[in-house]
């Protein structure tokens, strides 16, 4: 699983890269980058099976808390 | 700086909230749990209470021509604020997207492709998704029309297939349950399918002639929807009757029941194309309303080049969002009503009134400029 991610996430700097380069936008280089980093790292750690935080989950104990549910 | 160059009729998107609210016909099942064979009534309520709401938000866009909600919120809030309110959105569109493709996939895995993994599901919508909103809105809602038609002839047929099943009987007793039930049903119903249609206001600027016909097609769009899921629920109710409480999928149950002309039956498959269709329709205007507002936060030119990265990021939030539908599900009928109403009523509401403050301020500054 975890070579399956690291190959799809190779493709798709395969696909963007050379037009966001091309572009010379490095604003959207940036965000491109923390973008990935962001998914590429996250789906790296799904694959591992580690636990992560649901923010739902947080907010549905936060609002049971506050009282605000049925 | 205009990140969408196509535009759309009103007729196309009158059409796309309409199959946008029919496909949570899946949704029902929040609720019909609760409120049984009596759902349809919260749900009626739930519709003419929602009215006022999509008036509101079309005075909101009316407000502003030209602006979609992002740039809304910063025009009402100024830059900061502005960016606050609209980072809690692009996170809201974000969660609608990942829950409803959850959604899918649970429903694709636990109906027609079992042996699947729902990653592989979920991957394969999610890249269709990427695919239609990579060439824009004109695209993603083209074949609204088309969707729509084909679920109101499915809706029809089904309808002649249970005729013989249909028990007027079954809508017996009303209003046997406890007040706070109908409520919770209506606020559901309210915030669930309704009050999600707010992410229309990231579209109305590439509407043909959006200021004049806003409130027509808005309102056009979210009946026609909210009476084809009526229709769903009162077809679903008058065929399980009490029983409907105990269905994960009530519709997909009642497909199941109905035969035409006695030879045909099991026609369940019908149900999962038209939920299929309906639900990658929704998730496409989701995911393309999620990345038009992250690009008109950022302030980037274009959305398509991180539209692969997003999508991963939406994989991995559909499968961290809960760990599974009795979650899901339990949540959605809790606190997730609470939680959206924020997003759906309040927000819009708290923004329509400061815009309208701060015109009627400008107006009167205006007035006192020109009288002296």
């Amino acid at each position: 699983m975890i070579v399956l991610i690291i190959l799809a996430f190779i493709i798709m700097l395969a696909i963007n890269l050379p037009s966001l380069i091309k572009s010379r936008d490095y604003k959207l280089i940036i965000i491109y980058g923390c973008f990935y980093t962001a998914s590429f790292a996250l789906s790296l750690l799904l694959a591992m099976n580690v636990k992560l935080p649901s923010i739902l989950e947080m907010a549905d104990s936060l609002f049971k808390t506050l009282k605000l549910s049925y | 700086m205009t990140i969408e160059n196509s535009r759309i009729s009103a007729g196309q998107f009158m059409f796309s909230i309409a199959c946008f609210l029919h496909s949570s016909s899946l949704l029902t099942s929040f609720f019909v749990i609760i409120t049984r064979n009596e759902s349809w009534m919260p749900f009626v309520a739930s519709i003419i209470i929602c009215i006022p709401l999509i008036v509101s938000y079309v005075l909101l866009s009316k407000s502003y021509p030209g602006m979609n909600l992002i740039q809304i919120n910063e025009a009402v809030f100024g830059r900061v604020a502005g960016k606050i309110v609209s980072a809690l959105y692009v996170w809201f569109f974000f969660t609608l997207t990942s829950l409803n493709i959850r959604d899918l996939g649970t429903f694709v895995n636990k109906t027609t492709m079992v042996k699947t993994p729902i990653s592989i599901i979920i991957i394969l919508f999610l890249l269709l998704c990427v695919w239609s909103a990579y060439y824009g809105l004109e695209v993603v809602t083209r074949y609204s029309i088309v969707f729509l038609i084909i679920s109101c002839v499915i809706l029809f047929i089904s309808i002649i297939a249970v005729y013989d099943l249909i028990e007027l009987d079954n809508f017996l007793p009303m209003f046997d349950m406890p007040l706070n039930n109908y409520v919770q049903v209506s606020h559901i119903a309210s915030t669930i399918p309704f009050g999600e249609t707010v992410i229309f206001l990231m579209v109305t600027p590439y509407v043909d002639n959006a200021p004049k016909n806003l409130m027509r097609y808005f309102l056009g769009g979210f009946l026609l929807g909210s009476i084809l899921i009526l229709i769903v629920i009162l077809r679903d109710i008058s065929v399980l009757g009490n029983t409907i409480q105990y269905f994960s999928l009530p519709s997909f149950e009642v497909f199941r029941l109905g035969t035409l002309f006695q030879t045909i039956s099991h026609m369940e498959i019908m149900f999962s194309i038209l939920l299929i269709v309906l639900l990658y329709f929704k998730i496409s205007v989701l995911f393309y309303v999620t990345m038009l507002a992250i690009a008109q936060l950022l302030n980037i030119r274009s959305y398509r080049p991180i539209l692969l990265p997003c999508a991963a990021l939406v994989v991995v939030y559909a499968f961290t969002a809960f760990k599974d539908v009795i979650t899901h599900t339990k949540t959605a009928q809790e606190t997730t009503p609470f939680f959206w109403t924020l997003f759906e009523i309040l927000l819009p509401v708290l923004t329509l009134i400061v815009s309208f403050v701060k015109k009627k301020a400008k107006n009167k500054n205006n007035r006192k400029a020109v009288s002296k």
